[in-house]
């Protein structure tokens, strides 16, 4: 199932549990009126994908199954039926393990205009290559300098951004 | 004990008469099930919308006598060239000496490995699934490629000497089984949304 695929990243990703269980039409609704799901045009989905951020395309079908899709990092591609560049997204539904492959593999062209994108904003979050990191909040008795204890030396990890609190 | 021995046999003899009525009342009730004939999305039609010319090429070619006359009739499926979107083939041409059909698809057929349940009628099996139909006709299967979560598309369409060629179904269904239930050599195909909903028609030519 296409829900499958995209709920069991975005826990992965971001921790989240707001897609728990919820089907493609459900997931529609959550990422088109909360607030936490930012709108964003197709021209931006590859670019926010790049970037890091947790972008969902979805289409709802009232009368049967919706669809969506998680970008994932890439190149466009030129589509013919969509009439021009297009984003790679990862596809778990019916008949498709698609871990990167392009929207117009999706969906036809004819349902492009269907399709809402949005993109998770929940935390403000830096990214690393495996994923999105959260924030980190560290309390500390004294203003000694803090260094992390769990990353490795030599590590190419980017930081998130850490607020230090003084008691 | 003989007695009820001979009761128990009685039962199990009515029982087993009943399931026969049933199953012919289900396939009375099979034969009346509409097929859904849905305009597909021509190549056609895009060229025109988008002012457009595109470019076909071979992608499987097929020759077999579809409608049984002795002489050897041709499906030529083709491509989109340089398209890269779904689709093994956006073109069906079916050449018989008498008729020509074409049906084109811009979302695309697929060759498709055809994991059915199939017990008669075939005549070809590759891209496409050919079925004879009784003396005079044959039948062609064709898939479309999956989008979004909806079933594919199944095109079906019937080449008959005396009633030429024609599209008699055009719908998001997946094919299920292709079987002579009724043993009259024209088979019936099973088809659905899903497999706890599934139809099944006979080719009534």
């Amino acid at each position: 199932m296409c829900s499958t695929g995209v709920r069991c990243a975005f826990k992965d990703v971001t921790g989240d549990n707001q897609l728990d269980n919820q089907l493609a039409n459900d997931i529609y609704d959550i990422i088109e009126s909360a607030d936490d799901w930012t709108e964003v045009d197709l021209s931006e989905v590859q670019g926010l994908a790049n970037d890091g951020e947790f972008v969902i395309g979805a289409t709802k079908n009232p009368g049967g199954s919706g669809h969506v899709v998680l970008a994932v990092p890439g190149e466009e591609v030129t589509s013919g039926s969509w009439k021009g560049k297009v984003p790679m997204v990862m596809d778990t539904g019916a008949g498709k393990r698609n871990k990167k492959k392009a929207v117009s593999y999706s969906w036809t062209g004819t349902d492009k205009d269907n399709v809402i994108w949005r993109k998770y904003n929940k935390s403000d979050n830096n990214t690393y290559s495996g994923g999105t990191m959260k924030d980190a909040i560290i309390s500390s008795t004294s203003t000694s300098t803090l260094k992390p204890k769990s990353l490795p030396n030599n590590s190419s990890v980017v930081i998130p951004k850490i607020s230090i609190r003084t008691l | 004990m003989r007695m009820n021995v001979l009761k128990i046999i009685i039962c199990l003899v009515l029982m087993a008469s009943c399931s026969k009525g049933q199953e012919a009342d289900t396939n009375k009730r099979q034969e009346k099930i509409q097929l859904t004939v849905n305009s597909l999305n021509s190549v056609e039609n895009f060229e025109k919308e988008n002012d457009l010319v595109l470019d076909y090429e071979l992608y499987e070619k097929i020759e077999v006598d579809l409608n049984y006359d002795g002489i050897i009739d041709t499906i030529r499926l083709l491509k989109l060239k340089d398209w890269g979107d779904p689709g093994d083939f956006h073109k069906v041409e079916i050449l018989t000496n008498d008729s020509k059909y074409e049906l084109s698809n811009i979302d695309g057929w697929i060759h498709h490995n055809w994991k059915i349940k199939q017990q008669c009628c075939s005549l070809y099996d590759s891209s496409i699934k050919l079925l004879k139909i009784g003396k005079n006709a044959s039948v062609l299967l064709i898939e479309g490629y999956p989008y979004a979560s909806d079933p594919p598309i199944l095109s079906v369409i019937t080449i008959n000497s005396k009633k030429g060629i024609k599209l008699i179904m055009n719908d998001n269904k997946y094919l299920f089984e292709v079987s002579d239930i009724d043993k009259d050599l024209i088979p019936e195909i099973k088809f659905g949304n899903s497999k706890d909903e599934i139809l099944t028609q006979e080719f009534n030519l």
